[in-house]
């Protein structure tokens, strides 16, 4: 099975610190053996199916082949074992600060219709009107949003707050959890749904 | 979650087993200097872990005394099986438990334990509120710690360093001494001090969490 | 909120259960999936890591001299009363 995988600049993975075999002249990289159990969290080797890419934003992504029993978990697939096959090159600094900035957008955008459920208008007009993080940090710093709206709002401006820091896996977490707000949980589904689509586009996976 | 296999050698245990058989076999033949040196190196972790049993300093000083006598006295039935510092500790929890039973207090150590309150961990004001754009996250997040090994060199940060775990509740000091300081496992302080898993990882996180707490305002002050 | 995860204030309590690998996987996939976006939480991790490090290296107190004294006279005597094997 394909699946991928998010690690730390130099192949290295984010919790287990473990540096991954990488890929070399064109063979994948060594296999990769869980320590016991692959259906346990704790043992397996873990990946990301697409739908689940935005949860784990790292410096690299790489593509995997995963083999022996596989098991879905919430957010991650987890194996017996698995070997890296080629990175991803469209992902990089510059990818992960349009998707950033692509997430401000949505926030931004929820926090609008917040504020047109609030019946203020004029406010949600005036933010829709913000077309970069720098003026979504701006106009929020500057909008008094009406009480059902405020934290929405405050969503808004955190989200362009973290991604104007480089901060693109918390700016999509933001998107999400301001959708949320806005939609409930119906909504934060299809906010992560809408970020996974915009990376497989994106990166052509 | 991926591990590298261990890389050849001997094993920890090995290393310890054969350093514990070398000791064993100076104490057994009379070495003073090597039981001088086994009593300086154990005393202030088995005064911390007496001092959770008994009512004052001054008696966990005299468990301690008498936790050596019984080593002494036991030195030569003592077979290996455990290691030397756990079969020390293990005297030292006996003996803290009778003096603290003959000290009148009947309070077990698990209860003891509980008696350090349903505190949090961090101050309830450095996380949002409801009501706040991100309840629970961080309100004033921990600042990143630059180098702190290289700051804790000097005698005067080691000195506050000792305070510091000095100022922790004697069970907070028991557990954390045991895990951290003696490096035993989890198991063994559950064994030692007749606590749960989850108990013991309750106080020794809330050790740790105070250490932390004290050494984040010693970097802020020293910055 | 209804949504399932773990916040910042949830995991300062999780962290030495989660340095143990002793917590349940189900926590254990909210608590990765948390400390993937939050480097603050990374942050006080990190320093509980180190807290559990440093205290290895605190001073010591020594026994007190005269207690010292005591135990060696102890340990003299009972090794030579019991003679050489």
């Amino acid at each position: 099975m394909i699946a991928y995988k998010f690690l730390c600049a130099g192949g290295v993975g984010p919790f287990s610190r473990y540096a991954w075999p990488l890929p070399r002249d064109g063979a994948p990289g060594a296999w990769v053996i869980s320590s016991g159990d692959a259906a346990r969290c704790r043992a397996a080797v873990h990946a990301c199916r697409v739908g689940d890419l935005p949860w784990w934003l790292q410096d690299e992504l790489w593509e995997a082949e995963l083999g022996g029993e596989v098991t879905a978990g919430r957010h991650k697939v987890m194996a017996a074992r698995a070997r890296l096959l080629r990175r991803v090159g469209g992902w990089d600094a510059e990818c992960a600060q349009r998707f950033a900035d692509a997430c401000v957008a949505r926030a931004r955008d929820h926090a609008a219709t917040a504020l047109d459920r609030a019946d203020a208008t004029d406010l949600a007009v005036a933010l829709r009107h913000a077309a970069t993080p720098r003026r979504v940090r701006e106009t929020v710093r500057d909008t008094v949003a009406p009480e059902p709206a405020r934290v929405a709002v405050s969503m808004a401006g955190d989200a362009a707050i973290r991604a104007l820091a480089g901060a693109a896996v918390v700016a999509a977490y933001i998107a999400a959890h301001t959708a949320a707000r806005v939609d409930g949980p119906d909504g934060l589904a299809a906010e992560r749904a809408w970020q996974s689509a915009w990376l497989r586009a994106e990166l052509a996976l | 979650m991926e591990r590298t296999s261990p890389s050849g050698g001997m094993s920890v245990d090995a290393r310890v087993e054969g350093r514990d058989a070398t000791l064993l076999a100076a104490l057994r033949a009379g070495d003073e200097a090597a039981f001088a040196a086994l009593v300086t190196r154990y005393h202030a972790s088995l005064k911390r872990v007496a001092r959770a049993y008994v009512s004052t300093d001054a008696v966990a000083e005299e468990v301690v005394q008498d936790t050596w006598m019984a080593a002494i006295r036991g030195l030569d039935r003592f077979e290996q099986r455990a290691t030397i510092k756990t079969w020390l500790f293990r005297i030292l929890t006996n003996q803290a438990k009778s003096r603290g039973m003959r000290e009148r207090r009947t309070v077990p150590f698990a209860s003891l334990a509980g008696a350090d309150g349903e505190e949090p961990s961090v101050a309830p004001d450095r996380f949002q509120r409801d009501g706040d754009t991100w309840p629970g996250h961080w309100a004033i997040p921990p600042r990143p710690w630059q180098d702190p090994e290289r700051r804790l060199a000097s005698l005067e940060a080691r000195e506050h360093l000792r305070a510091a775990i000095a100022a922790l509740p004697p069970t907070q000091q028991a557990v954390l001494t045991l895990r951290d300081v003696e490096g035993l496992e989890s198991e063994e302080v559950c064994g030692l001090l007749d606590l749960s898993a989850g108990n013991q990882r309750v106080i020794l996180h809330r050790a740790r969490a105070r250490v932390r707490a004290d050494l984040e305002r010693y970097f802020e002050e020293t910055a | 909120m209804s949504v399932d995860e773990v916040v910042c204030r949830e995991f300062a309590e999780l962290a030495t259960e989660y340095l143990d690998g002793a917590m349940p996987d189900e926590t254990l996939e909210l608590v990765e999936e948390h400390l993937a976006m939050c480097d603050w939480c990374r942050d006080y991790l990190g320093q509980i890591e180190t807290s559990a490090r440093v205290v290895a290296d605190a001073p010591q107190t020594a026994p007190p001299a005269p207690a010292l004294e005591a135990l060696v006279g102890a340990f003299r005597a009972h090794t030579t009363e019991d003679g050489p094997p």
